[in-house]
């Protein structure tokens, strides 16, 4: 049974309601009649195998694509073609390939695109490039054309100059399947830190762990519906969703699994401090002498 | 295999050159052009070449970076020297090798013909070093506005233009990576009649072609994502401000060419 | 026999700005029948090492000894055979399939190295089984593949030409995690049961560790480190310059080693085999 999301603040509007979203391409299904709610200033991370929908279900919001039926609502209104582009400002996407968004000439270029297009004059193009490029680390790389870039310094590239366009909604879409673990590192704190300060509403895709178990809400599809939809902690657990997902159970929550196997009993986790701490209880409830943490 | 070719990059600097707008950049490349072709003799080589050297000297980038340029170019100057040397049979005979004769007459057309080649890569070479490819685009994209009354899609080609700067060096690095990657698998074009090395050749071009495709899809994805609109209005960020230096730039040119025409 | 580099140094011609080396008088002795792991910061010189083993790329100085066959600087000859012995795989192989179906690209290889129809056909088979292709797949167009499913197509159209050595260059990026896994484990039998030298150069500590007998690190055109893993995870200072990550293996053994009373780790702790080490000092 998908676990629901319990909403908090159930008088705030919904950042983007989806209501019966059908899609269909060709014979085949993509999306089957799902429905989700998001509110604003969520960070919701969605999981799924290759062909369960989840690059789709994010591409309706911003309006890439148009569902076959049902209707979608972002901050209260109804998203329709003639209003895509408006709609589009608001919801900023990032996509995986750091190549494939790079359209400017130079960092400062792409930067100017997005605002170009929304007509802002030449003195506030110029002032969110400085601002953005200083918060993304970029300050020294304006001038560069994006064939001296690596992929991550491109990717900042392509969230800078998203974030310029101050939208009120962040999409990535496995914006560092690409990159090094460095820097989805340096991307999650990025991500953190944005979350709370800006109040964002982040949609993240990602098949990692980590990357998955930092969002505040945890969405699986599978086959065009929703396998299950709860806190991350909660579901990352549990072996047949991992499967259904084609995510790899970390090496933490097999020595759970393990441990069971030998008896010994702590649940499941995928918190590694977590389990350490229910192991120090085990032991110092087993041994006269309490063992203090090695760590 | 890029950094073998030095006509076409950017060279930086702040230079007058560096520093004129684009548009008049362009503007005088067409009155350059028009200066050329009117050379017809040692004299009037030697003013076009003067004015030439003149320009060169302004962009405080070293002849050699010019000689580099003209360098790839070599065989074909070279070709045409004697193609005029050997056909044109005006003038006193100078020397007589076997059956072909060199005439004075021929010398110097071929020796002319060189020199107006030389100076046309010359005067190129000026535009793309001092200029950076984006700006010559947006010139190129500024004389074509007019056109659009003409139905002409100007903010297509425009953008196509640009787009294709932008990638160039990308899909250069692609194409040597699939070379590479084929070459590991055996690809080899040597000792291949021609009609097979066309048909190898595919093992390249269909890789980088579909790879282009899915290039050009993603990336329309992402320039709609960031709210592109082909046609919509939008707001410039670069700017081309033509100051009296471009002015008088452009007017300079009538100096050679009035000198020209007077020695024709 | 081995893979031996001799003070092995390469520069970038074209990169007139940046003298630097790309490979800074290398000397690395490896045995065969391994499955090694290359590691290192991007711009240590992972991608220029990997081009010199199949020839690529030759060195401006120093000798390098692969099996039976040397490889010396330019102007000497490449020894015959080379690029078929030591198959190159790069990031995102899959960009290199050409042919109308997945079959005639693993035949690619092998004709091109002058097989025999029969001999490359058979090839082609073998390498098509080792990696779960059946004959379904193998008549589809590359474009009708699943990413899992056209990473395995391009590795083993590289597999059909019959490498001893394999060198394949972030062989799981932008995999999922499950692919991710079957690839190593693919890539590890390959060594174990056809006797292949197999050799990756990967960011994704996490992923190789149990699977890998050697594990380099490079840093600015040299070795830092050759040896095994559980080695290399006391060097932290090459783990943070190198962008890595300590495996969750390895920290969980680490916490629990003193209080516990562990043994000393000589290889990668299983899931498994630290809950029984756990079960043991516990009871």
């Amino acid at each position: 049974m998908p676990l629901m999301y319990n909403q908090d603040d159930k008088h705030k509007p919904p950042a983007i309601q989806l209501n019966n979203i059908r899609f269909q391409r060709g014979s085949h299904t993509v999306l089957k009649q799902l429905s989700i709610s998001i509110p604003a200033g969520q960070w919701v991370a969605i999981a799924g195998c290759n062909g369960s929908g989840k690059s789709t279900l994010v591409r309706l919001i911003n309006g890439l694509l148009q569902a076959s039926s049902g209707e979608i609502i972002i901050h209260g209104q109804p998203l329709q073609q003639e209003h895509i582009y408006d709609v589009r400002s608001q919801i900023g996407y990032i996509f995986a390939s750091p190549d494939d968004q790079f359209i400017g000439l130079t960092v400062r270029d792409d930067i100017a695109f997005g605002l170009e297009n929304l007509c802002l004059p030449r003195e506030q193009i110029e002032q969110r490039i400085q601002t953005y490029a200083e918060q993304l680390h970029l300050t020294e790389l304006l001038d560069r054309h994006p064939a001296t870039l690596s992929g991550g310094q491109k990717q900042r590239a392509a969230l800078a100059a998203v974030l310029a366009m101050q939208p009120s909604v962040l999409i990535l879409d496995e914006a560092t399947s690409m990159l090094d673990s460095h820097f989805r590192d340096q991307l999650l704190q990025g991500l953190q830190a944005l979350h709370v300060e800006q109040q964002l509403t982040l949609i993240t895709i990602s098949h990692d762990i980590k990357e998955l178990s930092a969002a505040e809400r945890l969405i699986m599809l599978h086959d065009g519906v929703i396998l299950a939809d709860g806190k991350p902690e909660d579901l990352l657990i549990q072996q047949q969703l991992l499967k259904a997902c084609r995510l790899k159970a970390p090496y933490v929550l097999e020595l759970c699994q393990e441990l069971r196997l030998q008896g010994i009993d702590i649940g499941e986790s995928i918190n590694e401090q977590e389990v350490l701490n229910k192991l120090w209880a085990l032991l110092s409830s087993r041994s006269p002498i309490a063992i203090k943490s090695a760590r | 295999m890029k950094h073998k070719l030095m006509l076409g990059r950017y060279i930086e600097g702040q230079s007058l050159l560096h520093r004129l707008d684009p548009r008049s950049k362009l503007a005088s490349m067409l009155c350059f052009i028009a200066a050329v072709f009117l050379i017809n003799s040692y004299v009037t080589l030697f003013i076009g070449l003067v004015f030439t050297l003149i320009i060169i000297v302004l962009t405080k980038i070293p002849l050699s970076y010019y000689i580099r340029a003209i360098k790839p170019l070599i065989f074909l100057i070279a070709f045409i020297t004697l193609f005029h040397i050997f056909f044109h049979t005006e003038g006193a005979r100078m020397l007589k090798v076997g059956v072909f004769s060199i005439y004075s007459g021929g010398l110097e057309k071929g020796l002319v013909a060189a020199g107006r080649m030389t100076l046309f890569i010359a005067f190129a070479a000026v535009l793309s070093f001092t200029t950076q490819p984006d700006r010559i685009a947006n010139a190129l994209g500024s004389f074509l506005r007019p056109l659009k009354r003409l139905g002409v899609p100007v903010e297509r080609l425009t953008l196509m233009l640009s787009l294709s700067l932008r990638f160039i060096p990308t899909i250069f690095e692609e194409v040597e990576r699939i070379w590479k990657a084929q070459v590991s698998r055996g690809f080899s074009l040597a000792d291949q009649p021609l009609k097979e090395k066309a048909k190898r050749t595919i093992a390249l071009l269909v890789p980088v072609t579909s790879s282009a495709f899915r290039r050009a899809e993603s990336l329309a994805d992402a320039m709609e994502a960031r709210s592109y609109r082909l046609g919509a209005s939008r707001s410039q960020y670069r700017q081309m401000l033509w100051k009296r230096s471009d002015t008088l730039f452009v007017l300079s040119f009538t100096l050679p060419i009035c000198l020209i025409t007077l020695f024709n | 026999m081995g893979i031996t580099f001799e003070q092995v140094s390469y520069r970038y011609k074209e990169r007139a700005l940046k003298q630097h080396l790309a490979l800074d008088h290398i000397d690395l002795s490896l045995k065969t029948n391994q499955f090694i792991t290359i590691v290192g910061a991007p711009g240590s010189g992972k991608s220029t090492l990997l081009q010199h083993l199949n020839g690529l790329l030759r060195a401006d100085h120093g000798t390098i000894h692969l099996l039976d066959m040397i490889i010396s600087p330019s102007p000497a000859k490449l020894p015959k055979g080379l690029n078929q012995r030591v198959g190159l795989v790069f990031q995102y192989p899959e960009q290199q399939l050409f042919k109308e179906t997945i079959w005639e690209d693993l035949l690619y290889g092998p004709l091109n190295f002058n097989m025999s129809k029969a001999e490359a056909e058979l090839a082609a088979k073998k390498a098509a089984e080792f990696m779960g292709l059946d004959d379904l797949i193998l008549a589809k167009s590359p474009y009708q593949l699943s990413s899992g499913q056209i990473r395995k197509a391009a590795i083993a159209a590289v597999l059909a030409a019959g490498p001893e050595i394999i060198v394949l260059d972030e062989p799981t990026a932008s995999l999922d995690a499950s692919s991710r896994l079957e690839l190593m484990t693919l890539l590890h039998r390959q060594c174990q049961e056809q006797g292949r030298t197999v050799i990756v150069v990967t960011h994704a500590l996490e992923e190789v560790a149990p699977f890998t007998d050697q594990i380099i690190v490079m840093d600015e055109g040299t070795i830092a480190f050759v040896g095994k893993p559980h080695e290399l995870v006391n060097r932290t200072d090459l783990i943070d310059k190198a962008g890595l990550q300590i495996p969750a293996a390895y920290e969980l053994y680490a916490a629990l080693q003193k209080p516990l009373r562990l043994s000393k780790l000589d290889h990668y702790p299983s899931a498994a085999e630290l809950a029984a080490a756990i079960k043991a000092a516990i009871s």
